[in-house]
């Protein structure tokens, strides 16, 4: 039921540095408190036991429980290094069991020894006060790292919850409500303090009994809990990363939520497959072509194309930090990013860099998704119409066929480099000269006829600003294989 | 020697379909899992972990099911893909926990540390490693308890070229020793280097398996390229365009060479020669154009 | 970032023409510019604005609940004619701080340390952004949130003070004297939310360290006051108060804006006193600062 390498490798991540600061940080402060007391009072049973009851009991044997027993297990199904746990013949309700024992002791050791202390300072444990609301922490702790252990094996908000759950229901209900005392883990501990001191300074408004009976009952089912959660703890597989879908997610904890937001893409994928919508060249459905197309969703392909609204479109700081906290608002144009108008401010180099990245992050996928759009564009589809003329703009290098087959760049920035995206920029591309795209060797390629392209709906107007020099952007010579 | 059976698996996340019925036998050598983004793997590799129930269907290996079954870990070794892993330990500290955890000893951990490679930088601590070494850690640690079952997670992201021969190597000994290696990637070139049989996954769906080279041939509804380079190109394009096995040929000025197209590649294999002879030209190159796994993968994802 | 690639020339037949993106060579708008988008970027996600749906719900929620009580306080005045308003103006924000504690710690993580988290940061350094731009836009946009928080209820209040026929000179020295004072509440309590975020790079460790920090600093402060209280040590008291931020700011109106105190017993700090408070709250808003900008001088790739 115990395995000592599980304890030692929860032990020294709950007190690496800087949860170590944090944890020692209360106790200290209640000794602080406890010395400006006494100086203050001089020995005194009643403020003893406020002190103790509404600073050490109430405040800080809690929170430390929440740190412990949320540190325990949390972070690691976060990060995801619990694989490395999981994956072994060990049974899961041992590793639950460990950890448990782990957080009690760091719990019991950071909580109950302050409480100690601070006791004899404030009154050298007079009717023995002290001891009391030490037994009391000691009972407590338990109870609370089970409960926000639990709690950090099922959801990934456990802080929050664990702090709402002390500070507010234990605080604030509790004075408030008569009945919510009775499941408060705190009256529970102060049961047993009333026991240890027999006088009238500590009460508590749960008898002995059912104090025990309730403490032990709720260690033991959120232990049991925890041990069959852990049991069934999936890791969805695919890592979200922030670039690919505007969020992160941990891929664990029942994976809901955020796998399914991701893969909407295949939602969409699906249904289309079904309605055998999609204009593929043979009448089936193409992977590609059918996903993340529509102007509506498009999860897993980053909005590189959102990043510059059409010219003339107000400054709109619509995604948040360019690109980290928002979702990729679904490929429409009109989504701008802060001055990605004129390209320049942050917005528009960041949205370019953002794109290079995650285009990067694509690899093949990218450029094949970038073909087919040419491909439909070819064969006359229309689409989105900004939407189209970016996804059709190949990054250099790039070659498009009536196949969709697109050979990948030998550089990483393949796309975007060139942060000038506006509309103006766009119609300076759209104006090609015949003659089109060099041919590559050795795959059978062909390129796209240019004239096949012109008459079906090209976009935009052609320009007369056409540049006759060469955009700084072009692809080396030699550059095919 | 044990196998690893997927039987019709299914597996959806609400209404979002990730593996869509996939039915295939994972066998001992080194089999690459093959796929776009997001067409499934990584799911499909957590299933086979343990890691993720099938919705319908089941995994099982050598007949024990993987979900819920914490001793089937004394057979399988995983890569996982996370980079993620306790940072605050060293190196050794690391492979040495995972081995007692498995219930072995230092000296296990140092002969995985061994095998790769791993022990000058053993004492450091994972925090200060670089991608490739976590990388290598994070195999150490998979290999610690000789597992007969290897699941790797896109294992060469993030590897430089020379380390990516290294594991590559190592996979192929582990594969040879009679080992089940599995390894995803949606990297073409590693999986053509090292997997003997492949297995396709599109959109969830099971697309393909075995060599790629049969698969092509077995691509019947898609004509065979072939470059030809030969001492009399025009009369060899007449004499086969003459033949049913061909449907398209195309004289490449540029590269001196014709481009043919061969619907039937049996017969065009042999009638190539012989038409040669006949006709007394020397054929100087024949090389086919779309017999890399990459053609077939694009065929297979593109359809 | 754009990269000059050279055209090839073989001959006339075989160009290589550019269909990539071109470089902008036109005007670019500046660090003022862009100091000043992410400063806006920043004020309206602190509201949820520009974000989903889901993250708009605690702001605006809270900021009713601020101004709740206000409404309700003109209702009852003008309904009751009374002389004066139940509440000073600047006693209202030592009321409601449990609402503005909640807010900045709901807040200042989600804008500061997902950047850390997720490593980002980098990408604005590498814009002509400077580390100091970063930060005082952060910092100027979390403050003028917790402003437009803390000074809506003070609006509604002088509103409905100025409806209810109460004495104008009054009311507005009244009000003028709640602004000073949430103003300065209001660079403190952004200052503090954004250094304990700019630490903890989980979102949710950051919002219960924040919660945390403010929560208990308050609770010790007003157990030792009331314990001093009963003592009556009363010169101890303001001492003591100078421990937690919600009563040095406070103490800081007490002394200077004519508010009344809360401390127990009644007794703020004297001008003296209230000298050292307003240096321990300049200085602390300064020390803030500064600790952010080492903060961010020290992230990298």
């Amino acid at each position: 039921m115990y395995d000592p390498t599980v304890a030692r490798l929860t032990y020294r991540a709950l007190l690496g540095r800087r949860r170590a600061l944090i944890l020692g940080a209360l106790p200290v402060l209640l000794i602080v408190i406890a010395s400006v007391v006494r100086l203050l009072t001089g020995a005194d049973d009643q403020v003893a036991s406020d002190v103790l009851g509404g600073f050490a009991l109430a405040t800080m044997v809690p929170i430390i429980g929440v740190i412990a027993g949320t540190g325990a297990i949390g972070p690691e199904i976060d990060d995801g290094s619990v694989v490395y746990l999981l994956a072994k013949p060990l049974k899961r309700p041992t590793i639950i069991f460990t950890k448990l024992i782990v957080a009690v002791a760091v719990t019991m050791a950071f909580s109950a020894v302050p409480t100690f202390i601070a006791g004899m300072i404030l009154n050298g444990n007079g009717q023995q006060i002290a001891v009391a609301y030490t037994v009391a922490a000691l009972v407590a702790s338990i109870a609370y790292a089970a409960m926000f252990l639990l709690l950090g094996t099922v959801t990934r908000h456990a802080v929050v919850l664990g702090l709402v759950y002390a500070l507010v229901w234990e605080a604030l209900f509790g004075s408030l409500v008569a009945g919510a005392r009775t499941l408060s883990v705190q009256q529970w501990a102060l049961a047993v303090a009333h026991k240890v001191t027999g006088g009238d300074l500590v009460t508590s408004d749960v008898g002995l009994p059912t104090a025990t009976v309730l403490l032990v009952v709720v260690t033991v089912l959120a232990t049991w809990y925890a041990g069959q959660k852990l049991r069934s703890l999936t890791l969805a597989g695919v890592e979200l990363s922030f670039l690919d879908s505007g969020f992160t997610c941990a891929p664990s904890h029942w994976a809901k939520g955020c796998t399914a937001r991701r893969q909407r893409g295949w939602r969409s994928r699906n249904r289309r497959a079904k309605n055998g919508r999609s204009p593929g060249t043979s009448g089936t459905t193409s992977y590609w072509t059918s996903t993340s197309y529509g102007p509506r969703r498009r999860p897993s392909r980053p909005p590189a194309p959102a990043c510059s609204p059409p010219a003339g479109a107000t400054e709109d700081p619509t995604p948040s930090h360019g690109a980290p906290t928002s979702r990729p608002r679904a490929g429409s144009s009109a989504s701008g990013g802060a001055g990605g108008a004129d390209g320049s401010g942050p917005w528009g180099a960041f949205c370019s860099v953002y794109s290079v990245a995650s285009n990067s992050a694509y690899g093949h996928s990218g450029s094949v998704h970038a073909a087919s759009s040419s491909r439909r564009h070819v064969l006359g589809e229309e689409r989105d119409d900004a939407h189209q003329q970016q996804n059709v703009e190949l990054p250099t290098g790039q070659l498009a066929t009536g196949r969709g087959v697109v050979t990948p760049p030998p550089s990483p920035f393949r796309t975007e480099s060139c942060p000038g995206r506006s509309l103006r920029a766009r119609v300076l591309r759209a104006d090609r000269p015949p003659g089109g795209l060099a041919e590559r060797q050795g795959t059978g390629l062909r390129r796209v006829p240019h004239r096949a392209s012109r008459g079906r709906g090209r976009p935009r107007a052609r320009s007369t600003r056409a540049s006759s020099t060469p955009a700084p952007c072009a692809v080396p010579a030699g550059h095919s294989d | 020697m044990t196998t690893l059976n997927i039987d019709h698996v299914s597996r959806w996340f609400g209404n979002v379909v990730a593996v869509n019925d996939i039915t295939m036998t994972i066998g001992p050598g080194v089999t690459g899992l093959l796929g776009p983004n997001g067409a499934g793997k990584s799911t499909l590799i957590n299933m086979m972990g343990g890691f993720l129930a099938p919705s319908t269907g089941s995994v099982t290996l050598d007949g024990e099911p993987t979900w819920r079954n914490e001793q089937i870990y004394k057979k399988i070794g995983i890569v996982p893909e996370r980079e993620a892993m306790y940072d605050f330990l060293t190196g050794r500290e690391f492979v040495v926990a995972n081995a007692e955890l498995h219930g072995l000893g230092a000296k296990a951990a140092g002969r995985a540390l061994a095998t790769v490679e791993m022990e000058y930088a053993q004492d450091r601590k994972i925090s200060t490693y670089s991608k490739g070494m976590r990388q290598r850690v994070k195999m150490a640690s998979a290999l610690v308890h000789d597992p007969s079952l290897l699941l790797l997670d896109e294992p060469f992201n993030g590897m430089d070229p020379r380390q990516r021969m290294q594991l590559m190597d190592l996979l192929r000994r582990m594969g040879d020793e009679g080992r089940t290696v599995l390894f995803s990637s949606h990297i073409l070139e590693e999986v053509e280097q090292l997997a003997a049989h492949i297995e396709v996954i599109v959109a969830g769906r099971h697309a393909a398996s075995g060599d790629f080279r049969r698969i092509r041939r077995l691509m019947t509804d898609r004509p065979h390229r072939y470059l030809v380079r030969s001492s009399d190109d025009r009369a060899l394009a007449a004499a086969l365009i003459a033949d049913p096995s061909t449907s398209g040929i195309e004289v490449d000025l540029a590269e001196g060479a014709l481009r043919i197209q061969a619907v039937d590649f049996g017969r065009f294999t042999v009638l190539l020669p012989r038409v040669a002879k006949d006709h007394g030209i020397r054929l100087l190159t024949v090389s086919p154009s779309d017999e890399s796994l990459e053609s077939v993968f694009s065929y297979l994802v593109a359809a | 970032m754009a990269v000059e690639q050279p055209l090839t020339q073989r001959g006339d037949q075989t160009r290589i023409h550019n269909i990539g993106y071109r470089n902008y060579d036109g005007p670019r708008l500046g660090r003022a510019y862009a100091r000043r988008s992410l400063y806006s970027q920043s004020l309206r996600g602190a509201y949820g604005l520009g974000r989903s749906v889901k993250s708009k719900v605690l702001p605006m929620l809270l900021f009713v609940v601020m101004c709740v009580p206000a409404a309700i306080m003109v209702a009852v005045a003008v309904a009751t004619k009374a002389k004066d308003l139940p509440v000073d103006y600047t006693r209202y924000a030592i009321i409601m701080q449990a609402v503005i504690s909640l807010y900045v710690a709901s807040q200042g993580p989600q804008s500061v340390s997902r950047d850390l988290r997720f490593k980002t940061v980098p990408l604005y350094f590498s814009r002509p952004i400077e580390t100091a731009d970063y930060v005082r836009a952060k910092f100027a946009a979390l403050a003028s949130a917790l402003f437009v928080l803390t000074a809506a209820p003070l609006i509604v209040l002088y509103v409905g003070a100025l409806l209810a026929k109460l004495d104008f000179a009054d009311q507005t020295k009244g009000f003028a004297q709640g602004l000073v004072s949430v103003a300065l509440l209001s660079l403190f309590f952004a200052g503090i939310g954004l250094v304990i975020s700019a630490v903890t790079p989980r979102r949710g460790f950051g919002i219960a360290a924040v919660i945390a920090v403010l929560t208990i600093s308050y609770g010790a402060v007003s157990t030792l006051q009331a314990i001093a209280d009963s003592q009556n040590s009363t010169t101890a008291i303001p001492w003591i108060g100078l421990f937690s931020p919600i009563t040095l700011i406070d103490g800081v109106q007490s002394a200077f804006l004519g508010a009344t105190s809360a401390f127990p017993g009644g007794e703020g700090p004297s001008s003296a006193q209230g000298v050292v408070f307003l240096a321990v709250v300049l200085g602390l808003i300064a020390g803030c600062y500064g600790l952010l900008m080492r903060r961010y001088r020290k992230v990298g790739l």
